[in-house]
């Protein structure tokens, strides 16, 4: 197996008193919040960052300045599996898949997207964007027409959900939901702990709610990929760790609103990030007559991690305070309510949650984009003289 | 054996020693008619070493859920069957 060895990240032999520092903070954190199991996890994770294949330069990314891997979503894949095998093993833990054809249906959805992010990771633009569309769409398509139980009937919106009283466009709206939710988090997986971070806290809801293992572990990955993404920012989540996540987040979402376990609104409050930033990206470049899916650096996170680059010399600093922020005032606001039991997650007054995000998402963006504004004439200026 | 096969298998054993070792947790509960000793224990220092703060805690609310979702070996079947009213552990678990 070929790996790049610290002489890689540092010139000299012996890693630097930096990365020194990352390991020790990386095994602490890891330490104090799964102990041995996930010190276990970090050095697995700390191995596969170490594979040349993967590798991405730091020119080739928009915040990043540093060599990273792309390789996270597979060491989050290869963790998962590694665990359930362990539990498989050592244990008469019985995996969902093996009982109950929902779920054998909802993790073979997960699986082929993973598949699809994992080919892109292993070589840029082997599958062509619109491949990926297709494949996506048919594949939730055929999981939504099978499953039709995970389709919900309502979500509290009037007009959707006269829409949703008629089977076939309820699962044309739900195919053509999850398909873009995918893409969504896919695009929103810009700063080191954003992604992450709103997957942490979804799955750790997720476990609170319901207490079943897959959760837990899914749960118990993603913090460890957390703590390793936000202090080294040596791994990205990659396309494999997008997609996988998005599609178990999304068809878990919508599974836990058909039954009513929970309101849409506290899904749009616990995953609006994402959604928020992807509908806002698109319109924003459709009226400059752009590609809506065409790449740039105007998102939040983009701003963001401007912002704080003025105040941090440290490379990573900036790109994991961006993250965490984001994933914090995000996710993490509906993390407190749900702690603090103010809202039940049934309530429709969720969205009203949710509708202040957006607010909230919308005049930082604005601020953000009139303070680089007001800073670029400045420069200008300056420069001019 | 090369560094990185090295640092994928220790990772690998630590990992599957957290995992029995929640195991023996689950074993415990049901040995003891499931009468919250076990849950409640999240501070013990062996399982904080081996599982941690959090994980501690989400072990206890593993076994506290249940009997429904509680990981057990295949040899305490018979006695957790006994032990929680037909529930088999195993049931209704992802």
């Amino acid at each position: 197996m070929s790996s790049v060895s610290d002489s890689t990240k540092n010139p000299t032999n012996s890693p630097s008193r930096t990365t020194l520092t990352k390991y020790v903070v990386m095994a602490l954190l890891a330490l104090l919040s799964f102990g041995l199991t996930g010190l276990g996890a970090i050095i697995v994770m700390f191995a596969l960052s170490t594979l040349r294949a993967g590798r991405d330069s730091a020119a080739s990314h928009g915040i990043s300045s540093i060599n990273s891997s792309r390789l996270g979503g597979v060491a989050i894949v290869i963790t998962f599996i590694l665990f359930l095998i362990g539990m498989v093993l050592l244990s008469s833990y019985t995996p969902g898949v093996v009982r109950d054809v929902t779920f054998l249906h909802l993790w073979s959805t997960v699986f082929v997207c993973v598949i699809l992010g994992g080919a892109e990771d292993i070589k840029a633009d082997l599958l062509s964007p619109y491949f990926r569309l297709v494949v996506k769409l048919l594949v939730f398509g055929f999981f939504l027409w099978t499953t039709p139980n995970v389709v919900p009937s309502s979500i509290g919106v009037p007009g959707i959900d006269y829409l949703l009283s008629f089977p076939l466009i309820a699962w044309g709206l739900c195919t053509v939901f999850c398909v873009g939710f995918i893409n969504a988090f896919n695009m929103a997986d810009g700063a080191n702990g954003l992604i992450p971070g709103v997957a942490t806290i979804a799955f750790g809801l997720l476990f609170l709610e319901y207490g079943r293992p897959a959760e837990g572990v899914l749960f118990f990955v993603c913090l460890m990929f957390l703590i390793f993404n936000v202090v080294s920012g040596w791994f990205f989540l990659g396309d494999m760790g997008s997609y996988g996540l998005g599609a178990a987040l999304v068809c878990y979402g919508l599974l836990g609103v058909a039954e009513g376990d929970f309101s849409a609104g506290f899904m749009a409050c616990l995953l609006s990030y994402p959604c928020v930033d992807f509908v806002v990206s698109v319109v924003r470049r459709m009226r400059k007559g752009l590609s809506p899916f065409q790449a740039d650096n105007g998102h939040l996170h983009n701003r963001l991690y401007a912002f704080y680059s003025q105040s941090f010399k440290s490379r990573v600093t900036p790109n994991s305070l961006t993250g965490l922020t984001i994933s914090g005032a995000s996710s993490g606001v509906c993390l407190i309510l749900y702690a603090l039991g103010w809202i039940p997650v049934e309530s429709n007054a969720w969205f009203g949650v949710f509708g202040l995000q957006v607010a909230v998402y919308l005049i930082t963006l604005s601020r953000l984009r009139s303070s680089q504004m007001n800073e670029s004439a400045a420069m200008s200026g300056v420069s001019g003289q | 054996m090369n560094r990185f096969s090295l640092l994928l298998l220790v990772g690998m054993l630590l990992m599957l020693w957290g995992i029995s070792g929640v195991s023996k947790l689950s074993q415990a509960a049901i040995g003891s008619g499931f009468d919250g000793s076990v849950v409640s224990n999240v501070n013990a220092p062996g399982r904080l070493i081996l599982v941690g703060f959090i994980g501690s805690r989400v072990a206890s609310e593993l076994i506290e859920r249940g009997e429904s979702t509680v990981i057990i070996k295949d040899e305490d079947r018979s006695l957790a069957d006994d032990k929680i009213n037909g529930i088999k552990p195993g049931d209704v678990v992802n």
